[in-house]
């Protein structure tokens, strides 16, 4: 029998910077899925996004943000009919100081039920060192408008950026009774 | 031949620490975190889904899920909780949350009769999305604290329907009795909880 939470895998930039990793054939035995990670940004900013099953096109995601870059008050934003799950608002994360990484987790539940649309929880933090010297809070609801099961997530980051050495991602399943 | 071994401390406890079971090709572990009971609502709908009996053997729960409310005209829908089928105004709830444009909005309640924990971030079947959702209680059976809880949750559904898009936020709520929880309700508004939605509750154990 599985344990109820357990890692499936992990991946650790390392050598050089890369466009973007991609965790595939994610066993379909678990119930949901939890991606945590330390990320670091680049000069003038950007910010995490995720990909499913190698879907880019068709404009199958959404989000709906609440954010704050700790300069000003919580504000709400929202993106409609995109490639991708970006979450990124003003300052994104840190890249002021090469020793500063901002947790990244993501929520996938119910990820292999093939009766429903698929919707996350995918949230940054970042304390300080972002793009116009900001820190970005971001949780957001996005949807995947698709019922497939979902066997791949690809990580990545916005603003044409590279996701620098050091940063590390973390896939866990959480087995339901 | 099966075989097992139990450690000295865990039999004297009175439940395993750490077991092996070998019947040649398979090994259990038990661990911090355990998945307790699983509540799917079938093509009928519910009301409400309730944990029971819940047992006293872990130090936090932990509740995840994905929710729709059958609701018409709008796509958002609320949910609620209520502890060991009290239905006095003994719960306070506030939350801070977006509604996808402008300045985040803050709901405070101070006495309810029951804890909301999702106001309008569930999905309907307007919508056709669902929400997601994660419930933190912590310190559970602690007899000598009111109960606190935290909840992350948040639904989109791509644009807005009747003026209102998704909604996505972070809600904190009191229970205020010092008892153990023992039974929760999980309650949808509007004409309840739709065929999939699901509510699984995981046990945390403390060292």
């Amino acid at each position: 029998m599985p344990a109820t939470y357990e890692p499936i895998a992990t991946y650790t930039v390392s050598g050089s910077p890369v466009a973007s990793y991609t965790f595939s054939s994610i066993p379909q035995t678990y119930t949901d899925l939890i991606l945590y990670s330390s990320v670091q940004g680049q000069a003038n900013g950007c910010a995490p996004t995720l990909v499913l099953n190698n879907v880019t096109s068709g404009t199958l995601y959404s989000v709906t943000i609440l954010y704050t870059d700790g300069l000003t008050t919580w504000s709400g934003a929202r993106g409609t009919n995109l490639n991708n799950f970006d979450i990124g608002t003003t300052s994104g994360l840190p890249y002021a100081n090469t020793n500063q990484y901002a947790p990244v987790i993501a929520h996938f539940m119910d990820y292999t039920n093939t009766s429903i649309n698929k919707t996350i929880f995918y949230s940054y933090y970042n304390a300080t060192g972002g793009y116009v010297g900001g820190a970005d809070i971001s949780h957001a609801a996005g949807l995947f408008r698709s019922t497939s099961a979902i066997t791949s997530i690809t990580v990545s980051v916005n603003n044409g950026k590279t996701i620098p050495v050091g940063c590390t991602y973390t896939l866990y399943g959480i087995k339901a009774a | 031949m099966a075989i097992s071994r139990f450690s000295n401390s865990s039999v004297a406890n009175g439940f395993p620490k750490y077991q092996r079971f070998w019947d040649q090709s398979s090994v259990e572990i038990i661990t911090s975190y355990e998945s307790i009971a699983t509540a799917t609502v079938t093509s009928g709908g519910a009301a409400y889904v309730e944990f029971t009996s819940i047992p006293s053997t872990y130090t936090h729960l932990q509740i995840r899920g994905i929710a729709q409310i059958s609701r018409a005209t709008y796509g958002i829908g609320d949910g609620y909780l209520r502890f060991n089928g009290d239905s006095g105004a003994n719960y306070s709830w506030h939350n801070v949350r977006s509604v996808g444009s402008g300045a985040a909005q803050a709901n405070p309640t101070p006495s309810d009769s029951q804890m909301s924990i999702s106001d309008g971030m569930f999905g309907t079947t307007t919508g056709g999305s669902f929400g997601v959702i994660v419930i933190d209680i912590l310190d559970y059976k602690n007899t000598s604290k009111h109960k606190v809880v935290r909840t992350l949750t948040g639904t989109d559904f791509n644009g807005t329907i009747a003026g209102y898009g998704g909604f996505v936020g972070l809600n904190s709520g009191s229970w205020r009795n010092t008892g153990a929880i023992t039974d929760i309700r999980i309650i949808g508004s509007h004409s309840g909880f739709t065929q999939h939605t699901k509510f699984a509750l995981y046990g945390i154990k403390g060292a």
